[in-house]
């Protein structure tokens, strides 16, 4: 099949979106199956998505949708989360279950894990009951040929009365055949047959009866790999030491690698973008000040969270590549000690690491605990890990007040980490006596991630957070611009935004913060915390006067001084792999800015770790919000929204004032 | 009068109820046979079920990998999991 005959579209849904209306000439697929069996890499490959995939189970905890076209046909593909059984357990799996139960799809796409199909069989003569035509894709099949496992596809089909195909998600090798088999399974609309119907017992002897029928020949298992990689990380010694050494390289290769592309980032915005874009406003008449806003507030605002980009980058990378390799699924058996400590089981680790890339998957990653109660607590720790939009804020800070930012970087994801175990001690508590469910979890096999598709779903994510931060930040930007000027003609410390700050400011004043600039950006910071800063940058050009023009730039020679600059970054970045300890981000502070200068006016080293703190405490985000509260109604979510704010201003004070007493300032 | 064959078959029974054990009691490296995995009415009732439909039923044949603090590691066929002691202590195995 030719690649043009076929076209696809993406989106993802939450368990309540509804289905789009239908043409007479659209076929909706589910696609099931057991957790981990690459059911997503195949919707990727088919509707040419970039959906995060991942080796462990639970990665997908809601329902994907994506379409294809082939042979004028429009594939509605609803990708569902991994099951064991069609009796739901966790909420990921009621969200299966009653997809196939309510929606009647026209097609079930069965997709099992190849290697492993004694087990999986059992689920695909459970799908068998829904009476659905379906088409089995018999996934990973490299791996079981590795494995010396042979499969009779005829005699599957016979016994099943399905269509059965080999595919490898991988490689998306057969994937695309599974269009014309879906096509025909629907045109012939015959339901599988069915064998072992009644009872669970019943189904698994005829799932095991019907894999010694298929399986022409089983040599002895592969995993060799796996079993002597699992010696040394499942250890109890080892395994914990190379979870820290993991972690460490984890932090290490974040800052370290993209602290030279920061530096140059930051150099090439502010130093040349930003001059060129006022320079050609300038040249078309444009007011000097709105010259001025839209170079300094706007572009500036948006090169703060763009200078962090590499960094961010390089994080996703890195989480993306822990999950893909089949080492994140194995943290439950690594840290379930530590976790029962805390009243949770291994398990629960997973949402929590997942916290450092996004507080919001995270959440939703909850749903792949079996507990109400450790789905609670969990839900409730993760706001205190660390994203990436917090470490924006953290890095610009640290760098300006501290001559070791790292540090105090590490640090502060250290307190958010003993702020969430205190979070969960007390709600375990005070609202749970019951002990944590029991832990069983699925290890896959360890598996060498695609560097495309890791580059792809890393591209998926940076580019959210840039399209979400460029919007949110712009608006903002423009917004406070107006409002600063809010009487009309009033100096901005007379504005309505500084009054609304004036307003506020008491209530921060002991913790250090009584700049109403630095009070009132903690506001639209509930909007995504890297606003803060371009909040304070527009504030902050609009209390300065219009700059005189600067003379006009020479664009070739400056942009040959930038492409010298990229060369010393990329040079920089990779030694820095060859070195053990962490680099300071020194880089990114080349002191020719405007709002860098200003916040060095405004804050000390003591109040910016005060307000640091704060970030990183109070509220969480709107999105965090509006997830957890859709997790665990509004009322817990309003409940946490108080509860942080206190522990963010609580341990600000502390420090502020703990600082102060030892004689910082 | 008991038969011959009844006491060689009540034997056999004393015999495999006396190597019925505990999976949780093993040590790491046995390879054991599922006997047993009764369906507690509790709150660990969704455990069992899900550690059932996970690949451990009973006749599987099932390799302690690893053992860890409260977790054991199993291998059942190509199936690897981490089951907490607690939940292993349920299965019988022979």
């Amino acid at each position: 099949m030719s690649e043009e005959e076929t076209s696809g579209s993406s989106a993802s849904s939450s368990q309540n979106s509804p289905t789009p209306a239908l043409t007479p000439s659209t076929l909706t697929v589910a696609i099931a199956g057991n957790p981990n069996t690459g059911k997503t890499t195949l919707l990727n490959t088919l509707v040419g998505a970039n959906f995060s995939v991942g080796n462990w189970p639970g990665v997908t905890v809601e329902k994907k949708e994506g379409t294809a076209v082939f042979q004028n046909t429009t594939f509605h593909f609803v990708d569902l989360p991994g099951i064991y059984t069609l009796e739901p357990l966790s909420e990921d799996e009621r969200v299966a279950a009653n997809y196939l139960t309510t929606e009647k799809p026209d097609v079930i796409l069965n997709v099992v894990e190849t290697p492993n199909l004694a087990r999986n069989l059992g689920l695909t003569l459970e799908l068998a009951r829904f009476n659905t035509p379906m088409v089995v894709a018999l996934n990973m099949a490299d791996e079981a040929r590795r494995a010396g496992l042979s499969v009779n596809l005829p005699a599957l089909e016979d016994n099943l009365g399905v269509k059965a195909l080999p595919t490898i998600g991988r490689t998306g090798a057969g994937v695309k055949e599974l269009l014309p088999a879906i096509l025909q399974a629907h045109a012939q609309n015959r339901p599988p047959k069915a064998i072992g119907q009644n009872t669970r017992e019943e189904r698994q002897r005829a799932a095991d009866a019907l894999y010694e029928t298929i399986v022409l020949k089983r040599e002895a298992q592969g995993g060799q790999l796996t079993q002597k990689l699992d010696a040394v990380l499942l250890h109890p010694v080892f395994g914990l030491l190379a979870y820290l050494g993991i972690m460490y390289l984890f932090f290490k290769i974040s800052f370290d690698f993209s602290a030279p592309y920061m530096g140059w980032l930051d150099g090439f915005v502010n130093g040349f973008l930003a001059p060129l874009a006022q320079q050609a406003l300038l040249a078309v008449n444009a007011p000097p000040i709105l010259a001025q806003f839209m170079a300094e507030a706007v572009l500036g605002g948006f090169a703060f969270v763009l200078t962090f980009l590499p960094l961010i980058a390089v994080m996703f990378f890195l989480l993306t590549l822990l999950g893909m390799s089949g080492y994140m699924a194995r943290l439950p058996f690594v840290l379930d000690r530590f976790m029962s400590r805390i009243g949770l089981n291994g398990k629960a680790i997973i949402p929590l690491l997942l916290g450092l890339g996004c507080n919001v998957p995270a959440i939703m990653a909850t749903r792949a605990l079996e507990s109400t109660r450790d789905k609670m607590i969990v839900c409730l720790m993760i706001p205190f890990m660390s994203c990436p939009a917090r470490l924006v804020v953290f890095s610009f800070f640290a760098v300006l007040f501290f001559p070791n930012p790292a540090l105090v970087i590490m640090g502060l994801y250290v307190m958010g980490v003993v702020v969430a175990i205190g979070t969960s001690l007390f709600i375990k508590q005070r609202l749970f006596k019951n002990s944590p469910s029991l832990l069983v979890m699925e290890l896959p096999p360890y598996r060498m991630p695609r560097l495309r598709t890791v580059g792809a779903i890393v591209w998926s994510h940076t580019r959210e957070f840039l399209d979400r931060a460029g919007k949110v930040i712009f608006t903002v930007s423009v917004v406070v611009w107006l409002l600063i000027h809010v009487p009309f003609g009033a100096k901005p410390a007379d504005s309505l935004v500084a009054s609304a700050g004036k307003a506020i400011t008491p209530i921060f004043a002991p913790i250090g913060l009584t700049d109403w600039r630095a009070t009132t950006s903690l506001i639209p910071a509930f909007l995504a915390r890297e606003v803060a800063l371009s909040f304070m940058a527009t504030i902050y050009a609009a209390e300065q006067e219009a700059a005189p023009p600067a003379q006009p730039m020479n664009v070739g020679a400056a942009l040959q001084e930038q492409g010298v600059g990229l060369a010393e970054a990329v040079k920089n970045s990779v030694a820095s792999l060859f070195s053990l300890g962490f680099s300071t981000l020194e880089a990114t502070d080349n002191g020719n800015n405007a709002l860098k200068d200003a916040v060095k006016s405004t804050f000390t080293p003591l109040s910016s770790l005060s307000f640091m703190i704060l970030l990183l405490l109070y509220n969480s985000c709107l999105a965090v919000y509006s997830v957890m509260a859709k997790e665990l109604g509004r009322k817990f979510a309003n409940w946490f929204m108080i509860y942080s704010f206190i522990i963010g201003w609580g341990v600000a004070f502390v420090v502020y004032q703990g600082g102060k007493l030892l004689g910082g300032s | 009068m008991p038969s011959q064959k009844n006491i060689v078959s009540l034997a056999d029974m004393l015999k495999a109820h006396a190597s019925e054990r505990r999976l949780s009691e093993l040590p790491a490296g046995g390879e054991h046979t599922i006997l047993a995995m009764p369906e507690q009415q509790g709150e660990h009732r969704a455990d069992i079920i899900r550690a059932q439909a996970m690949g451990l039923q009973i006749g599987k044949r099932v390799h302690i990998l690893r053992r860890s603090g409260r977790l054991m590691l199993l291998q059942i066929g190509a199936t690897c999991l981490a089951v907490s002691c607690e939940l292993a202590h349920v299965i019988k195995v022979q």
